[in-house]
This record gives structure tokens, sequence and C-alpha cells, in this order.
């Protein structure tokens, strides 16, 4: 009987987690990034996205292994009928970890986002983009974006816009990479001074 | 003498008490879940300013609302003397057109029905539940836009 019980421990999902002599695979600890500077993707192979985006705070804190980086920044998209909608973002970036419980082994990072574009004087559209990643390498985020608004605008002979195309999608393969890192970053930062002041 | 069922009863019995057993487990866990009603999407839709004359159509006006199951969609105009309205279904995609007529100001209904529910034969499921999003259409005479595009 103890025997199999022993069997069934090492043989059912998680018990390995009671044995003490199991050790953790190999896995490399993920240097994290301050993510501020400006970020490119496509979403779904056919609306460019440009994120720039301020870190302003660590995403690791000592002593608070569940701290998260405050992010705040602008992004804007092009849709079609050559349209571009721009907007704020607010979001976090923080560890991913491992195997071992305090190793950091990736970056998160979410970025929620309201956009609105006004083609002409008579209409305003609005467009949410949600971003999530769990799974980073240094300068790409691999993730999933929700998009919920318009997709293209067709206007008239006269500029007037006739007609607008909605959806509401998510595409789990949208792909951010840092396009350049911020200008101010090879400087002081100004806007962790003023944080600094705050505190 | 101990009376022995034949093996058929047996069978059919224990068919029985088999089945009264998963009924049990299928009430008293609530599964499947419920039908869900049709609802709101995140997708916004600001309120139209369109000149008298002018069309504006939206496609994807599904989007519009969020449900598992199809929908069907219908828009109302409450003065249809203002903006009148039109809805068409191609390709699984609803088309609605607001035909701007008379200055003035019209409230115009997107309704979404779930008319076969979660399209099951289960009649614990409910449906024909509906969602109505309202748009507010505000219709300016063409020649003040115009004059106001003049001056802009």
């Amino acid at each position: 009987m103890r025997a199999l019980f022993v069997v069934l421990m090492f043989t059912l999902p998680g018990c390995h987690l009671l044995d003490d002599s199991y050790e953790c695979p190999p896995e490399a600890e993920f240097p994290l990034l301050d993510v501020s500077g400006v970020w490119r993707g496509m979403i779904r192979d056919a609306f460019p996205v440009e994120y720039e985006i301020v870190q302003l705070s660590p995403a690791l804190r000592p002593g608070d292994p569940y701290a998260e980086g405050e992010i705040t920044g602008t992004v804007s998209i092009t849709i079609g009928g050559g349209v571009e909608a721009s907007g704020a973002v607010t979001g976090s970036t923080g560890p991913l970890y491992g195997c071992e419980l305090h190793k950091v082994v990736g970056q998160s990072i979410g970025l929620d986002a309201e956009l609105s574009v006004t083609p002409d004087d008579n209409t305003q559209l609005i467009l949410t983009l949600g971003f999530l990643s769990t799974d980073m390498a240094p300068n790409v985020f691999d993730g999933l974006v929700d998009f919920a608004g318009p997709t293209s605008v067709t206007f008239g002979p006269d500029g007037k816009v006739v007609g607008f195309e909605l959806d509401d999608f998510t595409d789990p393969f949208f792909t951010l990479t840092r396009a350049q890192r911020a200008d101010w970053l090879r400087g002081p930062r100004p806007i962790v001074q003023v944080l600094a002041g705050d505190e | 003498m101990k009376f022995r069922a034949p093996l058929t009863v047996r069978a059919l019995l224990a068919v029985m008490s088999t089945s009264g057993f998963l009924g049990c487990i299928y009430e008293e866990n609530g599964w499947p879940p419920p039908n869900a009603p049709p609802r709101a999407s995140e997708v916004e839709f600001s309120d139209p300013v369109m000149t008298a004359g002018q069309s504006l159509t939206v496609s994807g006006v599904e989007s519009l609302f969020s449900d598992d199951d199809p929908l069907t969609l219908t828009a109302t105009s409450s003065d249809t003397m203002v903006v009148a309205v039109s809805m068409v279904l191609v390709d699984y995609t609803y088309s609605l057109t607001f035909h701007a007529l008379a200055p003035g100001v019209a409230e115009v209904s997107i309704t979404a029905t779930e008319p076969m529910g979660d399209g099951s034969q289960d009649d614990q499921q409910p449906s024909g539940r509906s969602v109505t999003r309202t748009v507010s259409v505000t219709v300016v005479d063409s020649n003040a836009q115009n004059a106001r595009d003049r001056v802009g």
C-alpha cells in the first residue's frame, strides 16, 4: 500500500511539490526592463499601432514581490480609410516568477487605452484597446490585444463620413516591439524626479 | 429460496438508477449553466450629428452586442420624419443605415434578440430575451451646415 501511495504521489499532477527532493529545472533569470519608450505592433496584420509609454515606478521593489510598475502614456492606431485614432494609456508592468518562487524569469505588461477619432466635424468614434502580455523577451512583448471600435471609415466626395465599420475582437498573436527608447531616458528622468518629490 | 431477478431486469434497473443518479447531478450542480442573456458590448457608439439629406451606414452593428448565441438585430426610430433607419443582414454582418430627413432629434433604438436561446432543445433554457442600445441622432439643416462649414 505504501508503495502504491508513493507511485501515486509522483504520478498525480502537483504531487511532486510534496517531495522535498524535487528540483526546479534550470531557468534563466530575467533582468526587468524599464519599458519606457516607443513600442510598435500590428493588430490583425492590418492596423499599425504605436504606444509611447513612460514607466513611472519600478516593476520590482525590495520586500514587495507583488509590486508593479505604473505606466502612463499615449497610443495611436491607423484604421481603414487612413484614419488615425489616438488616446491615453494606463497600465502596469511586473515580474513573473518561475519555479523558484523568488527568481524572476519574465516580465508582464498590461496596457489599457481609450482612443477617439473625429474624421469630420460631426462624427466622433471611440475605440478601446486592451493589451496583456505575460511572455516577454528583451524588447519584445508577445501577448493579446482586445480591440473594440471602428475598423474603417468611408468618406463621401465632399469629405463627409458616409459610413464606418465596427468590430469587437481579440488578436491573440499581437507582438509589441520596442522601436526606440525615449529620448529623455538618455538623460535625467524628470517624471521620476517629480514622483520622488511627491514621496 | 432467494429470489433473483433476471439479468435483463437487473440491467434495466441499473440503467434507470444510474440515469436517475446522473439526473440528480445534472440538476443539483446547475449544469449546464443557464443561458446568459444578450448584453451590450464594450464597443461605444457616439451620437451622430447628420445633415438633412445625408445617409450614414454603420456595418458590423452586431459588435454593439455580446452573446454566445445567434442574435437578430432590429432598429427603430422615435421620429421617422427626422431619421429613418434600415437594417440589412449580408454575410452574417448587420448594416444599419441612418437616413437624415429633416432637422430635429430622433432616438434610434437598436435591439438584439436571442430568438432561439442557446439553440438547444432544453425547454428549461430561456430564449427570446433582448437588449436595446439607444443612439440619439441630431439632424441639422443642410443650409445651416453649409454656412457653418464656410465659417469653419
